[in-house]
């Protein structure tokens, strides 16, 4: 989903594969949050297991959506379907999946759950606490992976869903640093319509994050109703 | 790579789905009514509904050169955006019996929903479905009459149309309080005149506008009952009448 080429091996990378490969790195987060033996990483790891279960039917009908709309669930398919007309940028089951998607995001990276994203208040602590028994290099690394993930996930929405113009389409150096100016400048653009939401809205209780995942599936199932039930 | 010949799905044009995507923030606002705890705040979402119908109408018009519709547009703006809201906000203001209507809220609206936010929203999508099936299996096609002539319909927005209908009766059914119970019935209205855009837009402008009279008689029975009830019951939540049952 970097470039408008296509790639070598890019059709084995389907959206489930994408979302196997972040589930592993979390699952192994996780696991070394329980080998600490610490009561708070384990508090939050199992905390951040629970409320992406929650999440994954709305990633499910999210790629529902893209399967029902391109025929394949390969992400660069709905880019180039969304990039061919203004008709499929406009047709509504395209918006409500990304706007699903885009408050799976904010789940994901902890913008919209009790506390801040740093926040070590017990009560709300999800992220924070899984690494919370590491430190120096180990706690770097994990840093940098969450950082990564926020990367990923704002380039998916950005260049899957909502801007997929821009994108390197020879392997000149000149597209490709063009294309990489581009996706920096989605995805500060992405980061802060998410900074703009996470301050100024009122954190949720623990267990309000149930309804706010149920307003996203409602989107995401709303998607898959209008294109497979309304023919739209 | 050309997307079609992978298999992709056709886009209906732009003016369908700019139609499509209004009709289904409508019914976006339908569930976010359901989920609402605040009558303030519902009348607020009424607003937003009844000003999307309007520009809607308007999108219609100019689409299908319907010159009609601009007044529709305007008349309904006028009722339903200004009017009935403030009507609605008169009503719920005044029941407690003090001077000041926006200082405190109506008794029994936060507390009267009889399902979790989150089970009402289930519910909620499970009503959409059936709406949903239940007209998009009737294959309408409404021939777009006028003389513009483009013998379109948005068939989503007929199918979104029907899933608010049954989401509006919905709220309707889980919410004790008057208040909901007749801002439902408002949005009921919207969604048939929702209905009655995207599939008989070249419908007489009297035949339009009586359905919006309708509206206004029934904002005067509700304003009425709520009266009424409040007086008696000294409460906005029906759940005291369940007491009369023989």
């Amino acid at each position: 989903m970097l470039t408008s080429y296509g790639l070598p091996l890019g059709y084995m990378g389907d959206i489930l594969g994408g979302g196997f490969l972040l589930s592993l790195a979390s699952f192994v987060v996780a696991t070394a949050a329980l080998e600490t033996g610490s009561p708070y990483a384990q508090l939050g790891s199992s905390r951040a297991k629970t409320f992406s279960a929650i999440t994954e039917p709305v990633v499910l009908f999210v790629v529902f959506t893209v399967a029902l709309l391109t025929g394949t669930d390969l992400p660069y398919a709905l880019a180039a379907t969304v990039r061919s007309s203004a008709g499929q940028v406009i047709r509504p089951a395209h918006l409500l999946a990304a706007a699903a998607l885009f408050m799976v995001i904010l789940h994901e990276t902890g913008r919209i759950p009790v506390e801040t994203h740093t926040g070590t208040n017990e009560f709300g602590m999800i992220e924070e606490a899984r690494a919370f028994e590491h430190s120096g290099p180990y706690f770097a690394l994990l840093k940098w992976g969450s950082e990564l993930k926020q990367l990923i996930l704002f380039t998916i929405l950005a260049n899957v869903f909502l801007a997929p113009w821009g994108l390197a389409s020879t392997q000149r150096p000149g597209a490709v640093i063009l294309a990489i100016a581009a996706l920096l400048a989605k995805a500060c653009a992405v980061g802060v319509v998410v900074a703009v939401i996470d301050n100024s809205f009122a954190k949720l209780r623990l267990f309000k994050i149930t309804e706010f995942v149920s307003g996203a599936f409602l989107l995401a199932v709303l998607g898959v109703f209008t294109l497979y039930l309304g023919g739209g | 790579m050309d997307p079609v010949a992978m298999g992709a799905v056709q886009a209906p044009g732009v003016y369908q789905g700019v139609a499509d995507v209004i009709a289904a923030v409508m019914l976006l606002i339908e569930f976010g009514m359901l989920r609402q705890a605040l009558a303030r705040d519902q009348v607020r979402l009424y607003m937003a509904q009844s000003a999307l119908i309007s520009v809607l109408a308007i999108v219609i018009a100019a689409d299908r050169n319907l010159p009609d519709l601009y007044a529709l547009a305007a008349l309904s703006a006028a009722l339903k955006v200004v009017a009935v809201p403030l009507v609605l906000r008169r009503l719920l203001g005044r029941p407690r019996g003090n001077s000041a209507p926006d200082e405190e809220e109506p008794g029994g609206v936060a507390g009267s929903q009889t399902l979790s936010p989150a089970s009402a929203v289930l519910a909620g999508i499970v009503l959409a479905a059936i709406g949903f099936f239940c007209f998009g299996a009737m294959k309408i096609h409404g021939m777009a009459g006028g003389p513009g002539g483009k013998n379109t319909a948005p068939a989503t927005a007929l199918s979104i149309a029907g899933a608010m209908v049954l989401v509006a009766f919905g709220l309707m059914i889980v919410r004790r309080d008057v208040a909901s119970q007749a801002i439902g019935f408002f949005s009921l209205e919207n969604a048939i005149s929702l209905a009655a855009l995207v599939v008989a837009s070249g419908l007489p402008l009297i035949l339009e506008t009586a359905f919006l009279f309708d509206l206004l008689v029934a904002v005067v029975v509700f304003g009425m009952l709520i009266r009424a009830h409040h007086t008696k019951a000294e409460s906005l939540s029906t759940a005291d009448l369940t007491r009369l049952r023989g």
